[in-house]
């Protein structure tokens, strides 16, 4: 076949293949040979060329391509073959023309539509070939476009508190020390396993919530609880028949912990603009100095932490790192105070006098303690933040001393005067409530393309399945019209059916589902939250309050509706008013008449035509024509002509005889 | 006055009037009187882009240039009247061999979406995952309980009780007269696959014996209903709220059959209108995101019978009057000359090279025609075949015109043709979503050609691991290195009959099905496993089998032309989108991409390997 010549004619180079490594493994991406460019071929040969007795691109093909590997019997090309190129090519050329038009079509509806940027790139691809979003937007069929904003979220009182007040990550974060406890339940209800005494659970240990829901794996978690209750046994796998009832063991609590985690690590912390109607302005602000002051609460506990095993680790051999046999359980001691910020304690069990672990442990603490205080301090330093600002620097700062993912939740302290409309939402809910299960098969949907939702629905899962089931509380803030006036709320739940009929709130919507530690009516004080996820769902089309209320049209596309659209090119009368004003004198002091004063416009126009022949246009003559002509000692100087004797002239009938207007 | 040397004054031979009054006027000297010109000497187009001003009679006369000031025997078009008619969907068919002949249509359901139908794969949605199968069966308990039925909720645990698939490369259970180095050797594979998917055993742990398996239950209760029914206090309710729960878990029950792994895309055909009107549309090559006009091809004189239980479809005919609406957008040009422009307008910032066509056109389009054009809104019926009938314009006189449609065979966008390209009259609108949420994908397949192996290759990229967790293939421990043979000296070389490939590499194979037709057909290569001793191990000399539904049936065989040397990735992805009743509906299906350019498997026979190259292989 001809294709070979066809490469060499319009060859498209693409990256170059990289040199054969041997010691390279598979490959799943590798640049594509050189294959042949068929807009180029086309440029050299367009369709039209290829009519004829023996066009230019027949004979090029019958040449034979430089190719070693054919010899010099390199045969004419056939008729044959000649269809298949012209049929190819000229199948190319419809290609590339629809494809034109189609990138054309994309770049208007982009400029039309506002966003400059996609219609370069449109226009960019077009003529140069630029790299483009093959799912053309043109192509589509817009829907109406009626938004339900969702948040899912975590809404604790600023009271609440959890296991513990003492342990650093309940320090840090009482709040969510409080959400991770109500999760796992009573810390007297989860079995660590058998003690001297009987039963030990967590209650004993002295653990915070969020020890648990942080701990790094089983063995890590084993570790702080063997530290915490010296004389346990075997860690508690199964429930015995024994145990009280509701009573999990630890490792099964260390699992709902897991699904906590997932969660805490994928949110972020609630904001003031999550508790109002979208676009509203907010009823509740960021309490910064409360934030710093638990930042400072947390590093003081580092560095009181850091200060117990200060002058033990000091004491440890900094080359060998060795310690006599009788002072390794004192060393231990005096770094454990770490294990409750997150770091990792592990002892070497083959040389248990090697103390490089706990030297490194401290130093590494001492090391975040320093990078975390400077950071406290820059905060303090600099009044100009943001609130934003702020929160993200103090997350950060928390994470540098407790480890990754670890949400500080700011508390919102109600803005005096500024409504509760949250609170009014949760008090008096203006729709019926849904059944739980219908509200965890929103969460179960959602779950599956949505990360943050995923997280939370295997809490849930798993909540059940403990014992320790939560629920979660839709809450919608809008405003519905009645009696002509606007109040909050809405009598449907919006996420879930959608009946014919019923009009969408004129009024932009939140749907929150809310897991809600305290009374609803505590959410009129101040609070902090944990937002989960959040995402703005397209809806199908929702009629307006006018199109289904009383006398609106009946229309058979009522509830089916798309929007589509007709373009039709009706030239518009073009004529618009002079942007002169005319001011005319009666040239012989006798009173207007309509013929005069139409004469004075008609005259006014031949004027404005003769003044559009410039100098450039019309060499000479135009020295003559009507303009204005200023006395300027500064404009460009040059002799001119006299036009006061103009006056003197018999101009006849015909105002400009050498002007005439050209079609 | 002075006498001027040398001016001299051209005046045209074609008015002599012109030069009589010249010879009449004297010349002045400076300071004279200086022409204002606004004009531009340089020939730039930008200087008339700005709009400058002068004098007044300058001003008249741009206005007069432009056609300001010329009446038209024209009105302004003040309302549009358009009817239209709307033969709605009623049925559709899975296109397995896109032979429309074959097809066996389905009724549609009011309110469905054309994506939850066509693009449903079953096999990918519930499978074998352990959290879909505990969330299902968590939803049933759920629904059960809010329906009064607690104490049938808390059995159904017990009926159906939670399990992971079985593994049979990953043995838990002691295999018996195993040796102390075989045990050792199975508990490393277990712990290896327990790494790769560390969710698995989490979540059995504490979902086993409290959470039912909801795959278990929906399997039973396709086959009828469940014997449990009977003992609920009220099995009338019970009953209904297993249905809906059916409903909910999988969707419409004609959905999905309409992807063909072979070829890549998905198949189907849809029917518009009743008896008299009938309509229909088939598209055969469909694998992106949402149905769209240009996916679809009409079928001319196909007439097939309305299934049983599918609407009548009768046209819907509607008249509407609007206002006449100019085209407006933001950034357009003013339509008149001296006008303040939008402050996004810059004109003079236009740029565009005389072989740079299509900015030429968009920025004419702006420039000269964009205010003569009325924008129409039409409403349709989503989901049905929406034909103008009549569009006429009113203007200020009272006139009415009618107006025709523009055909222009060389451009026809929002139309669908039939394979000769000619054009179904009207717009089809597709019964789509409005919004498509996706997930994270749960499975991958990268098919790739290597031409080096003169071969193809799918590449299992993302599969879902027993958890029900999508979970990266190319995370999988490397097999060790071959033992040195026994009875070799290390300076000997070693046979090796194969390179070794990573498990998740499934080859394709060339085959010539007919007569100069290139076919990739799906093969296996073998597994090596050495025993501790040397010997060979369990599983040694078996197929390589694909973990993934996508590469799953036997035989598969793909037409060459539908890999090509780009490649062709893909995705299968959870959907979730809502219908118009207000329904969320789920499912998984599949995304068509391009790849990523040729593989290189390196893949190689006939090797005498050295120590090293045995110990050290290629990574």
């Amino acid at each position: 076949m001809r294709w070979p010549s066809v490469r060499q004619i319009a060859p498209l180079s693409t990256e170059e293949v990289g040199p054969e490594d041997p010691a390279a493994g598979p490959a799943a991406r590798m640049a594509a040979a050189d294959v042949v460019d068929g807009a180029e071929l086309l440029r050299r040969y367009p369709v039209s060329s290829l009519d004829g007795a023996n066009p230019a691109l027949r004979q090029r093909l019958s040449a034979p391509p430089q190719n070693a590997y054919i010899d010099g019997t390199w045969a004419a090309v056939t008729n044959a073959e000649w269809t298949v190129v012209t049929t190819a090519l000229r199948g190319a050329a419809e290609t590339l023309d629809a494809l034109s038009d189609a990138l054309l079509a994309e770049s208007v509806l982009h400029y039309v539509s506002g966003n400059a940027s996609r219609a370069a790139a449109a226009m960019d691809a077009s003529g140069g070939g630029g790299p483009l979003d093959p799912d053309l937007d043109v192509l589509g069929v817009r829907q109406a476009g009626r938004t339900l904003t969702h948040n899912v979220a975590a809404v604790i009182g600023a009271q609440a508190t959890g296991w513990s007040t003492t342990r650093p990550r309940a320090l840090a974060d009482p709040r969510l020390e409080a959400w991770a406890a109500r999760r796992l339940g009573s810390p007297a209800d989860i079995v660590a396993g058998e003690g001297p005494d009987g039963l030990l659970t967590l209650a004993d240990a002295g653990l915070a919530a969020l020890d648990l829901v942080f701990a790094d794996d089983l063995a890590s978690f084993e570790r702080d609880l063997r530290a915490a209750l010296p004389g346990l046994g075997d860690l508690a796998t199964d429930v015995a028949p024994s145990w009280p009832d509701g009573a999990i063991p630890a490792t099964t609590a260390l699992a709902l912990a897991g699904s906590l985690r997932a969660i805490a690590a994928g949110a972020r912390p609630l904001t003031p603009d999550r508790l109002v109607i979208p676009g509203a302005p907010p009823q509740h602000v960021l309490d910064r100095e409360e934030l710093l002051g638990r930042c400072a609460a947390l590093l003081d506990a580092l560095e009181a932490a850091l200060q117990v095993g200060a002058a033990t680790v000091a004491a440890i051999d900094p080359l060998s790192h060795a310690v006599a046999e009788s002072e390794v359980e004192a060393v231990r001691a005096a770094v454990q105070p770490l294990a409750a910020f997150g770091v990792a304690l592990v002892p070497d069990p083959q040389v248990p006098t090697d103390m490089a672990w706990a030297a490194g442990a401290w130093e590494g603490a001492s090391a975040r303690f320093a990078s975390a205080t400077a950071m406290l301090t820059g905060l303090r330093s600099d009044p100009a933040l943001t609130d934003d600002q702020v929160l993200d620097a103090a997350v950060t700062l928390a994470e540098t001393v407790l480890g990754d993912g670890f949400p500080l939740l700011p508390v919102l302290r109600q803005v005096e005067g500024a409504g509760t409309d949250l609170a009014d939402a949760l008090t008096e809910p203006a729709f019926e409530q849904p059944a739980p299960a219908r509200v965890a098969a929103f969460v179960r949907d959602h779950a599956s393309v949505h990360r943050g939702v995923a997280t939370l629905a295997e809490a849930q899962l798993l909540g059940r399945a403990t014992g320790r089931p939560v629920a979660l509380l839709p809450v919608q803030l809008t405003l519905r019209e009645t009696d002509g006036t606007a109040t909050p709320g809405t009598d449907r739940w919006l996420a879930g059916e959608l009946p014919d009929g019923l009009p969408w709130p004129a009024h932009p919507v939140r749907h929150l589902l809310l897991e809600l530690l305290g009374t609803p009516e505590q959410a009129s004080d101040d609070i902090a939250g944990l937002l989960i996820d959040s995402w703005v769902e397209m809806l199908p089309y929702q009629p307006g309050p006018r199109a289904v209320g009383e006398g609106s049209a009946d229309t058979p596309l009522r509830e089916a509706r798309a929007t589509t659209g007709l373009a039709v090119h009706a030239h518009q009368a073009s004529a618009r008013a002079p942007q002169v004003i005319l001011s005319a004198v009666s040239a012989d002091g006798s009173r207007w008449t309509t013929e005069s004063v139409i004469g004075a416009v008609r005259s006014a126009i031949t004027v404005a035509k003769a003044r559009l022949v410039t100098y450039e246009n019309l060499p000479g003559d135009a020295a003559v024509l009507p303009a204005t002509y200023v006395a300027s000692p500064w404009l460009q100087a040059r002799t001119g002509l006299d036009f006061s004797e103009l006056a003197h002239i018999d101009w006849g009938a015909v105002a400009y005889p050498f002007v005439t207007e050209v079609d | 006055m002075a006498t001027i040397d040398p001016i001299r004054i051209t005046t045209s031979k074609v008015s002599a009037e012109l030069a009589q009054i010249v010879d009449r006027l004297q010349f002045r000297e400076p300071p004279a009187m200086v022409r204002l010109e606004p004009d531009s000497v340089t020939g730039e187009p930008a200087p008339g882009t700005e709009a400058r001003i002068a004098d007044p009679a300058w001003l008249l006369g741009r206005q007069w240039q432009l056609g300001e000031l010329f009446g038209e025997d024209a009105g302004t078009v003040v309302s549009v009247t358009v009817s239209s008619r709307a033969l709605p969907v009623t049925a559709w068919a899975p296109l397995g061999t896109g032979d429309l002949a074959e097809a066996q249509w389905r009724p549609w359901q009011p309110g469905a979406l054309l994506e939850e139908l066509v693009q449903d794969v079953p096999a990918l949605g519930l499978g074998a995952g352990l959290r879909q199968r505990a969330e299902a069966g968590a939803q049933l308990v759920e629904m059960l309980e809010d329906a009064g039925e607690s104490a049938l909720a808390a059995a159904l645990a017990g009926r159906y009780p939670l399990a992971l698939a079985p593994d049979p490369l990953a043995i838990e259970e002691p295999v018996p007269g195993e040796t102390p180095a075989e045990r050792e050797a199975r508990e490393a594979q277990v712990a290896a696959r327990d790494a790769l998917d560390p969710a698995a055993k989490r979540l059995l742990a504490v979902l086993g014996g409290t959470v039912p398996d909801g795959a278990a239950i929906a399997a039973e209760a396709a086959a009828g209903a469940p014997s449990w029914l009977a003992e609920a206090s009220d099995s009338a309710t019970a009953g209904a709220v297993l249905a809906a729960w059916r409903q909910w878990l999988t969707g419409d029950t004609g959905s999905g059959y309409a992807w063909d792994v072979e070829r890549m895309e998905y198949r189907f055909a849809l029917r518009f209108g009743d008896e008299q009107h009938p309509v229909v549309a088939r598209a055969t090559q469909f694998g992106a995101a949402t149905v769209r006009w240009s996916d679809l091809e009409w079928v001319p004189n196909a007439s097939p019978e309305l299934p049983e239980g599918a609407a009548a479809g009768a046209p819907v005919t509607t008249t509407a009057t609007m206002l006449a609406t100019p085209l407006r957008y933001p950034a357009m040009p003013a339509d008149r000359y001296w006008q303040l422009e939008d402050g996004r307008v810059d004109l003079g910032a236009m740029e565009a090279q005389p072989h740079d066509l299509a900015r030429l056109c968009l920025i004419e389009f702006a420039m000269t025609t964009g205010d003569d054009w009325l924008q129409v809104p039409v409403d349709g019926l989503l989901g049905a075949v929406n034909q103008v009938l009549t569009v006429s314009l009113t203007d200020t006189f009272g006139d009415t015109t009618e107006v025709g449609e523009l055909t222009d065979p060389a451009f026809a966008m929002y139309r669908v043709t039939d394979p000769r390209g000619a054009a179904l009259p009207g717009v089809v609108l597709p019964p789509v979503a409005a919004d498509i949420q996706t997930g994270s994908a749960v499975e991958e397949v990268l098919f790739l050609r290597d031409e080096m192996a003169n071969l193809a290759w799918a590449i299992e990229q993302t599969v879902t691991a027993r958890s029900g967790d999508p979970r990266p293939r190319s995370d999988e421990p490397r097999p060790a290195a071959d033992p040195w043979p026994a009875g070799l000296t290390p300076t000997e070389r070693v046979y090796r009959l194969q390179s070794r490939i990573p498990e998740h590499w499934i080859p394709l194979l060339p085959v010539a099905l007919r007569t100069g037709q290139l076919s990739l057909r799906k093969g296996a290569l073998i597994r090596t496993v050495f025993a501790p001793d040397g010997s060979r191990g369990p599983g040694d000399g078996e197929e390589i089998a694909p973990v993934g539904v996508t590469l799953s049936p036997r035989p598969l065989t793909f037409p060459g032309e539908e890999i090509p040397r780009e490649g062709v990735a893909l995705r299968a992805l959870p959907m979730l989108a809502r219908r118009a009743d207000g329904r969320y509906v789920r499912w998984v299906g599949y995304r068509v991409g391009t790849g990523s350019g040729e593989a290189s498997s390196r893949l190689a026979w006939d090797a005498a390997l050295s120590i090293t190259d045995l110990a050290h292989p290629p990574a």
